[in-house]
């Protein structure tokens, strides 16, 4: 057990509960995370039907006429005590091409202002992060990535944009992750990856997963067209 | 068999019980807001309850079936009118080829219409619902038009034995306004001073900021302890959130999987359906209720269709 490790089995409605390990943003509390999910899966609880990952807690949706909430209580419990501190199975590495700035990164130039930057260092650090796919969530798959650079942390937008382009990455406090769809937002964008996030009739729906690490590259305009 | 759409098609679906077990991706749950309702227009069908229908706002359909069928409008006040004939709602009826068939919107906001065999749409991530912010599912992710044509699975004709069964409407549950919502406390339910009191003690109005992935509540905001965001969590249709501004919103079938703001509470399964028929300046207030009543008021609702179903088919 870790000395942040504070746990909350608390019910959403009457057929789910929503599992919380702490109450800090890390890879190491991703790690928990994850590794719990793999492990109340492979639990087999009668009537659990979905595990859904985010930061520090998940969901565990399940059949209350399969399942009686004090007994999955209790047995989420022990599970909770007994899962590993991080999932043995590596997520993969992908590589997502990124044009920083110009019309693809409408706020690069304020995220440098926020940092004291100058665009370019802004780019190059943000490249240079090693990220982990913490979850998926807001719109289908988008990822959000632990990682980000402390110094790169900047607020939403005081009003969210209308339209924010499929492809688009961005900012928002101390997190940072990828638009798949075009949707409105609030998010700070840098940039712009050519790269499909999202297909729902592809074998893998999504490009990204929970646990994946990514590595952003920058390129040159050309390459997100 | 084609359903023809000739007119209308603003807003309208389709929708079947939705699209579960892809949250993990960011997949929300879709499917139809009264979940009841088109069930019990699948079965006076003859169809399975989760077969694909369409999901119809109150702007009403026209649509045209080129060949015979069996069909069935259900949704609260909801009815039908064939050939300028008026046809009852909660009813199975024979229509036939190139009939004129109008779906007419009641006080309910939304209505269902099944045809037997369950409409013919490629399912995507198992389900046909459509999903309109991420254009999938249903007919090319998207609303209906005039013009559209919608292809339904091949009928059998045994199903025709149900014209004329109809839905006892003594058995459908509590449609209208002013309802009461009974809810299941959620876990940010302390976390807003007063909250209990506030969000308990008044009757709420149903504001016009409302579709499928929310219902925003109009009354006095609650106050807001300045807990500001929290770290992102899962989220599931019925989560009532409140946001900064105090104003609650109650989460519907196409809200994302994820959230930041305080789940205060969360609508049973059995009245998630109820409140999402009632339209703009409708009323609620909440109730409280324990997990078990929130089993039994499902498990109610469940056998209710099935008796519907063992009597239909005897």
């Amino acid at each position: 057990m870790h000395p942040d490790f504070s746990l909350k089995i608390q019910p959403l409605g009457e057929a789910a509960f929503a599992v919380t390990l702490g109450e800090a943003i890390s890879l190491a509390a991703s790690a928990r995370v994850l590794a719990l999910k793999r492990t109340i899966l492979s639990a087999s609880l009668p009537g659990v039907c979905e595990v859904v990952p985010a930061y520090t807690s998940l969901l565990v949706r399940f059949d209350p006429d399969r399942s009686d909430p004090k007994s999955l209580y209790d047995a989420l419990t022990d599970l909770c005590f007994s899962a590993p501190a991080s999932d043995s199975a590596a997520g993969n590495l992908v590589e997502v091409p990124v044009v920083y700035g110009g019309m693809f990164g409408p706020d690069l130039d304020d995220v440098s202002d926020h940092a004291g930057m100058t665009p370019d260092e802004v780019a190059r650090l943000h490249a240079a992060g090693d990220y982990t796919v913490a979850f998926l969530g807001f719109l289908p798959g988008f990822p959000y990535l632990v990682g980000l650079d402390p110094r790169l942390a900047c607020p939403r937008l005081a009003s969210p944009r209308q339209t924010v382009p499929a492809g688009s990455v961005g900012i928002a406090g101390g997190q940072t992750g990828i638009y798949p769809l075009e949707s409105p937002g609030g998010w700070r964008i840098i940039g712009r990856t050519s790269l499909k996030l999202f297909d729902p009739i592809g074998d893998q729906p999504t490009l990204l997963n929970p646990g994946d690490r990514v590595r952003f590259i920058p390129v040159g305009e050309g390459a997100a067209r | 068999m084609i359903l023809e759409i000739l007119e209308g098609g603003y807003g309208v679906t389709v929708q079947d019980a939705g699209r579960r077990g892809h949250a993990d991706l960011g997949i929300p749950e879709s499917g139809a807001m009264d979940c009841f309702a088109l069930q019990v227009a699948n079965l006076l069908a003859g169809n399975k309850p989760c077969a694909a229908g369409l999901e119809i706002p109150s702007a009403g359909l026209i649509l045209r079936p080129d060949a015979d069928c069996l069909l069935a409008c259900a949704g609260p006040g909801w009815s039908l009118r064939v050939n300028g004939r008026n046809m009852r709602g909660w009813m199975a009826l024979l229509v036939r080829a190139n009939d004129l068939v109008e779906v007419i919107p009641g006080s309910g906001r939304w209505g269902y219409l099944a045809v037997a065999g369950g409409l013919d749409v490629p399912p995507i991530l198992d389900s046909r619902s459509t999903n309109l912010r991420g254009s999938f599912g249903g007919l090319d992710g998207r609303t209906l038009q005039a013009g559209d044509r919608i292809p339904c699975l091949d009928t059998r004709v045994s199903s025709q034995d149900l014209a004329g069964t109809m839905f006892p409407l003594d058995e459908l549950p509590p449609y209208g306004s002013p309802l009461e919502t009974r809810v299941i406390p959620g876990p940010e339910a302390d976390f807003i001073p007063g909250a209990t009191d506030g969000f308990f003690g008044q009757s709420w109005h149903v504001g016009s900021r409302s579709d499928r992935m929310g219902y925003a509540l109009e009354g006095v905001a609650l106050k807001s302890a300045n807990i500001g965001e929290l770290i992102t969590t899962p989220i599931i249709p019925g989560v009532i959130q409140v946001p900064p501004g105090g104003a609650p919103l109650v989460l519907m079938r196409d809200a994302q999987t994820t959230g930041g703001y305080a789940r205060v509470a969360v609508v049973i399964g059995a009245d998630l359906g109820l409140l999402a028929q009632l339209r703009p300046e409708d009323e609620t207030s909440f109730k409280e209720v324990s997990l078990e009543d929130a089993r039994l008021a499902a498990s109610a609702r469940r056998k209710a269709l099935e008796e519907f179903l063992r009597a239909a088919s005897d």
